[in-house]
């Protein structure tokens, strides 16, 4: 079960060879396997440009907490909703993500995050939101996992959740 | 069919079977080229890491000498060595942050400020000649070029004391804002040396500078370093478009075109080469050609690349008038609003996530155009590649023989900032992680790197690239 993610995940790369139009079908697929992972099992997250799995290479020295341990498991944020974590969250948010995103999460540089369109295929869901935050998309987003611990990157994606909530 | 015919048609068919044609900046708004465009030939392209640990590069260039080494410049103060074989040298070889006991002498507070780029002199490898263009922390940010004179026996390391010693400061342009200074400084094909130099700064240009001659803001210059007496700074090429506009004369009324009268302008500055430019931070000249391409960097919605043929100096790219093809400032939707065009078009322009206020998002462009430089192996003629800051995209821009084409070749995860080229003519690439955020300054930012422009059958084996979105 561990690794069905991964095989998914080249199965789909096949298939987006061969014929692109089943691509679409085929992500939905495999992305609700990878979400519906074993208990214990470790999901495995991907680089969000390059679809090739995520290297956890920053900031080796980090306390993992609680709460990063059961993200890698859950694929849901646990921070998601918890007042205290928002106001960490919007802390961090301020420092490092504003300038690029906006105050309002409209964005400017960086993608409007109060909507439903995404740019990369998993960034619709926290286990995306994480992969892109911590090992960065193209350009300008750049791997937040170098300035930040983990534990930061689940509560500033909460904070940006309530973006979306808010509308 | 009479013989005059038929040998014009013979030659015309001679004209179309070779490569020549006469590439120029687009007559039309039509002509000006967008993303979704093919290059001829369709290259394919890699980025080949050369080295990394740079702190914020912000630009690259070759000293031309036949040493091969690659000199990339950091935004802090310091150029840094990059020997052939890849290794970087531990000591910079220049390093403005220790030539004033007071301090660093560069202005780094705005993440647009620091250390632009540093041109070598073309008979470098004969006087020791280079020069650089940065942000001076004394003049509260003012645009400095500044030349020294390496000592031969030191060709790796100019020390604090060879620094000072040697400086000859050749301009100062005041900044009044902290953004928007332009940048790069290099040698044209005609011995010249072109500076690009932003509009000042803050949004809009307040100023106006890019329609006012009588400033240097908003321009591209062109100066002649080449003085016999040394206590002059430079001087004035005397086919600079404005060489003799302001020279005092006396009037004459009666008798003269208006076009010879407008050719008088008592105010306008003789350095200027083109104008009505926002920010052009990198600029290249196609090294087979000569012709210029100048990344000038657009505000809200448009970025812009501009073609001007070798010598065609005199050129009005419109700003503030103009952004890219359309009338600035942008109010809504430009479909169907009648603008005229000032000045003279981008070849190319691409759009920013909102092309216009209130349009839906586009994912096609990018926020801040970084040119690397022109092309002409790999199945690439002529063509300008350029790097966008926020979508790590690598455009090249190149002409098919009836008109300019923008098309994208990848992207990346990397901020780019700039590039230049190495000794071979190869394309070289740096990119940084620096942002609009003053947490970090530019010596603590996570590291940059440089690459190389590579054909993408020609990856040297184990050779690192960069990685980018699958296709
Ligand atoms: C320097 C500018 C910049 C900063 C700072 C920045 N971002 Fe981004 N962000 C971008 C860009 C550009 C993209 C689009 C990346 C892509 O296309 O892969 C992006 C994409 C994203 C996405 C995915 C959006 C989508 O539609 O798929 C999320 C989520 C995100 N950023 C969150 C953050 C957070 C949280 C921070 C702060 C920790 C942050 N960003 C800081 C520029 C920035």
């Amino acid at each position: 079960m561990g690794s069905s993610g991964t095989l998914c995940f080249f199965a789909e790369k096949e298939i987006r060879r061969l014929m692109r139009i089943f691509y679409c079908a085929m992500f939905l697929i495999c992305f609700g396997t990878a979400t519906v992972l074993g208990d214990e099992t470790k999901i495995e997250f991907f680089h969000a440009l390059t679809d090739k799995p995520l290297e956890f290479k920053y900031r080796k020295d980090q306390q993992l907490t609680e709460a990063v341990e059961g993200f890698y498991v859950s694929g849901k944020n646990p921070y998601s909703g918890d007042a205290a974590a928002l106001a960490d969250g919007l802390k961090v948010y301020k420092k490092l993500c504003q300038a690029c995103h906006l105050k309002d999460g409209k964005g400017r540089i960086g993608p409007n995050l109060t909507d439903d369109k995404w740019l990369r295929q998993r960034t619709n869901t926290d286990i995306g939101r994480f992969e892109i935050i911590y090992g960065g998309g193209a350009g300008a987003m750049q791997p937040f996992g170098r300035r930040i611990d983990q534990d930061d990157i689940l509560k500033v994606m909460a904070y940006i959740d309530t973006f979306r909530t808010k509308q | 069919m009479n013989i005059g015919k038929l040998l014009g048609g013979i030659c015309a068919l001679a004209l179309s079977a070779g490569t020549v044609f006469a590439a120029d900046a687009p007559k039309t708004v039509e002509e000006v080229a967008n993303p979704g465009g093919a290059l001829p030939g369709n290259p394919q392209i890699a980025l080949v890491k050369v080295a990394d640990g740079f702190k914020d590069p912000i630009n690259v260039t070759n000293a031309g000498d036949g040493s091969g080494r690659i000199f990339v410049v950091e935004r802090v103060g310091r150029i840094k060595i990059v020997n052939k074989d890849g290794s970087v040298n531990a000591d910079p070889f220049l390093d403005l942050t220790a030539i004033n006991p007071l301090g660093n002498d560069v202005q780094t507070g705005f993440v647009e400020q620091g250390l632009y780029s540093v041109a070598f002199h073309p008979d470098f490898k004969t006087n020791g000649y280079f020069f650089v263009h940065y942000a001076s922390l004394p003049f509260n940010g003012d645009g400095m070029i500044v030349r020294f004179t390496v000592d031969p026996a030191s060709p790796d390391v100019m020390t604090a004391e060879r620094t000072n010693e040697t400086a000859k400061v050749l301009m100062r342009i005041e900044q009044p804002w902290y953004n928007h200074n332009g940048g790069q400084i290099e040698f044209g094909p005609d011995g010249m040396l072109y500076i690009g130099s932003g509009d000042g700064g803050w949004e809009g240009d307040p100023y106006e500078a890019g329609q006012d001659l009588s400033t240097l803001l908003a321009k591209m210059l062109r100066i002649d370093v080449n003085v016999e007496d040394d206590s002059i700074p430079y001087k004035i090429p005397k086919d600079n478009p404005f060489a003799d506009a302001s020279s005092e004369r006396l009037m004459v009324l009666f008798g003269i075109t208006e076009e010879q009268f407008s050719k008088i302008k008592t105010r306008s500055r003789p350095e200027i080469w083109s104008y009505g430019l926002r920010n052009p931070y990198e600029f290249a000249f196609d090294q087979k050609t000569g012709d210029l391409f100048i990344a000038d960097v657009g505000q809200n919605h448009w970025e812009e690349i501009v073609f001007e043929k070798a010598g065609d100096g005199g050129q009005n790219y419109g700003w503030p008038r103009m952004e890219a093809s359309f009338c600035h400032p942008m109010t809504g939707d430009p479909a169907g609003k009648p603008c005229s065009v000032v000045g003279t078009l981008p070849a190319a322009q691409y759009p920013h996530t909102q092309p216009f206020p209130g349009a839906p998002d586009d994912n096609t462009g990018g926020c801040s155009v970084q040119g690397f430089g022109v092309a002409n192996y790999g199945g690439m003629e002529g063509v300008y590649l350029a790097g966008d800051w926020c979508s790590g995209r690598v455009f090249g821009l190149g002409h098919d023989g009836t008109k300019w084409q923008l098309q994208e070749m990848m992207q990346t995860g990397l901020q780019f900032t700039a590039g230049g080229y190495d000794e071979d003519g190869m394309v070289l690439a740096v990119n940084a992680s620096n942002f609009y955020l003053a947490d970090q300054g530019p010596d603590s930012n996570p590291p940059g790197t440089l690459w190389r422009v590579v054909p993408a059958n020609e990856v040297p084996q184990g050779a690192e690239i960069a990685e980018a979105v699958k296709k």
